[in-house]
């Protein structure tokens, strides 16, 4: 079943057309993954789904509900978190102290705050830093941190900005499984990232963006394997 | 080494913990007994002034410090309410206590509406608002001699107490204490740490399901309120007010106060306030020089201390650990 339904979304800049009317879906318990080549909107898309920019057109629906033009905050409480393409954790605050920001404002009825908190704080694999402050960690412990925040929300649907950007190879590997265990308690993730290769561990299907536009959808190898998505990567015959 | 690094490292620790409140605690009741061993009036004057200095910058503290919104307006809450509860008095006899709660309420309303205004400014762009609307107030005084008292300002209100400085410095002393404790919980609560965010990171702050623009607002609105609590307290204490409450002088104070002392942490503008009440006393002689040394101080501190008179104790643990 589709928990975030995105339809015909559109946002111009302008004369650029960095949205056209792109359409998915996402089903509860998958990772979906977003590629394109860089400036094919893939984070102007997120923007959009995460309320930070209203589109011109298009619905954006989460769980049946629409979300469409909703503030940013207000998404969070309905169920969807985000994270950045550059890490947006709070740099001056301990790690305990950016989960627990996320936590206080989205509490839910009858749930333990510190004891949700120590979770995340272990799944994301942090434990013993919970007093680090975020400018003192490697790339690869402020992404967890992030998503860490992200989870401290408690989310429905999972939206990860270049999770792998600046990490090492082996923060990419150790990161994954994580990624991987959020689906199985029925959370959906959507990914929009650069390391095709990594991606295709995570997630099934993936939808290509060029110029604003859906080129392609469909299982990762199908996808990857069609002349237009290497065209959109390589350059093809329309690029000059 | 550990050891040495261990006790220099406990007073920050021992600061950062609850046990704050009772130190607050107890420097209070260290303070009640000062009528009874400080005789010489103008020092038990300034010392209260000094409380109402710490409401005033720790109020700004939640504001500028906490939130990271820098306003070089905030005497409009102080001058503001003074002002209201001042008119109030004169104009329409109206009982002290009342005058008193509307001057405070006028200023949580003002934080209201200037931080409604200045929801969407940062940086430079908030100073610059902040700053024109105390002048805006001081323009429109000037303009109103005959209600407002024009640049002579107004005088001959009702005095806190009927004028008596041991009755006067008691309830000040009272309100200062209260007035630090609820600043403390709250900056040090789950308000404080979500404020925390917004100066951080405001996208960051959203995404994380904060809603920015309420808690800017509840910022605005508390340090608002507060400022404007030690703005009354001054008027009628001093029986009269002018201009000058609203002009720059008092709109930067509380800046030099929470970055002397150290911004973000509340105990630190409380020390700045006295530090620079005091200071003040002493350049009252040299009226040129009082920016200029000021000025200096803060540059100093921002350049070589930023973290203010609250990080002399780790700032000296790692020149100590340096020197090993």
């Amino acid at each position: 079943m589709a928990i975030l339904n995105v339809g015909g979304l559109v946002k111009r800049f302008g004369g650029l057309t960095a949205v056209s009317s792109l359409s998915f879906s996402v089903d509860e318990g998958k990772i979906l993954g977003i590629v394109g080549p860089n400036g094919s909107g893939k984070t102007t898309a997120f923007n959009l789904i995460s309320g930070f920019i209203k589109p011109d057109s298009g619905r954006v629906v989460l769980n049946g509900e629409d979300i469409t033009n909703l503030k940013p905050h207000v998404i969070v409480r309905k169920g969807m978190a985000r994270t950045f393409q550059i890490v947006r954790v709070f740099r001056h605050l301990s790690v305990y102290e950016n989960i627990k920001a996320a936590k206080i404002v989205n509490v839910n009825r009858g749930e333990d705050r510190d004891k949700k908190i120590a979770e995340v704080v272990h799944l994301i694999g942090l434990n013993g830093k919970e007093t680090e402050k975020p400018i003192n960690l490697p790339m690869g412990d402020l992404k967890r941190l992030e998503i860490g925040r992200a989870l401290a929300t408690s989310p429905r649907v999972l939206l990860l900005d270049e999770p792998f950007s600046g990490m090492s190879h082996q923060e990419v590997i150790g990161i994954i499984p994580l990624l991987l265990d959020l689906t199985t308690c029925g959370m959906a993730v959507v990914i929009v990232e650069h390391v095709l290769r990594e991606l295709k561990r995570l997630a099934e299907n993936v939808i290509v963006l060029n110029f604003g536009e859906k080129i392609a959808e469909g299982r990762f190898e199908d996808v990857m394997n069609q002349k237009v998505v290497r065209e959109a990567y390589i350059g093809g015959s329309n690029s000059a | 080494m550990s050891a040495r690094i261990g006790i220099l490292q406990a007073p920050l620790n021992f600061f950062r913990k609850k046990t704050i409140y009772p130190i607050v605690l107890l420097l209070f009741m260290l303070e009640l007994l000062f009528p009874i061993f400080i005789s010489n009036y103008w020092t038990l004057r300034i010392i209260m002034f000094a409380n109402l200095f710490v409401i005033y910058a720790t109020s700004f503290d939640l504001l500028a410090g906490y939130t990271g919104l820098i306003s070089f307006g905030h005497s409009l809450f102080f001058g503001g309410a003074g002002y209201l509860a001042g008119l109030l008095s004169l104009s329409f006899g109206l009982p002290l206590t009342v005058c008193i709660i509307t001057g405070c309420l006028f200023a949580l309303i003002v934080g209201l509406l200037l931080g409604y205004i200045c929801l969407r400014l940062k940086g430079p762009y908030l100073a610059v608002v902040t700053l024109i609307c105390p002048l805006v107030v001081i323009t429109i005084l000037y303009a109103s001699p005959t209600i407002l008292g024009g640049e002579n300002g107004i005088a001959g209100f009702a005095q806190l107490a009927g004028g008596s400085l041991i009755k006067q410095f008691y309830i000040v002393l009272a309100l200062t204490m209260v007035s630090l404790l609820i600043i403390l919980v709250l900056a040090r609560g789950n308000l404080g740490l979500i404020l925390k965010t917004i100066r951080e990171d405001e996208l960051g702050a959203e995404a994380a399901g904060i809603n920015t623009t309420k808690y800017k607002l509840i910022a605005f609105i508390v340090s608002g309120f507060f400022s404007g609590v030690s703005g009354t307290f001054y008027a009628h204490i001093m029986g009269s007010i002018g201009p000058t409450m609203l002009s720059l002088q008092y709109g930067m104070s509380p800046i030099f106060m929470i970055y002397l002392g150290g911004a973000s942490s509340i105990i630190g503008p409380a020390i700045g306030a006295y530090v620079i009440t005091f200071l003040d006393l002493y350049l009252l002689a040299f009226p040129y020089m009082r920016i200029i040394i000021y000025a200096a101080i803060i540059i100093i501190f921002l350049r070589f201390l930023p973290g203010g008179l609250m990080a002399v104790p780790s700032e000296i643990g790692r020149l100590k650990r340096w020197l090993s």
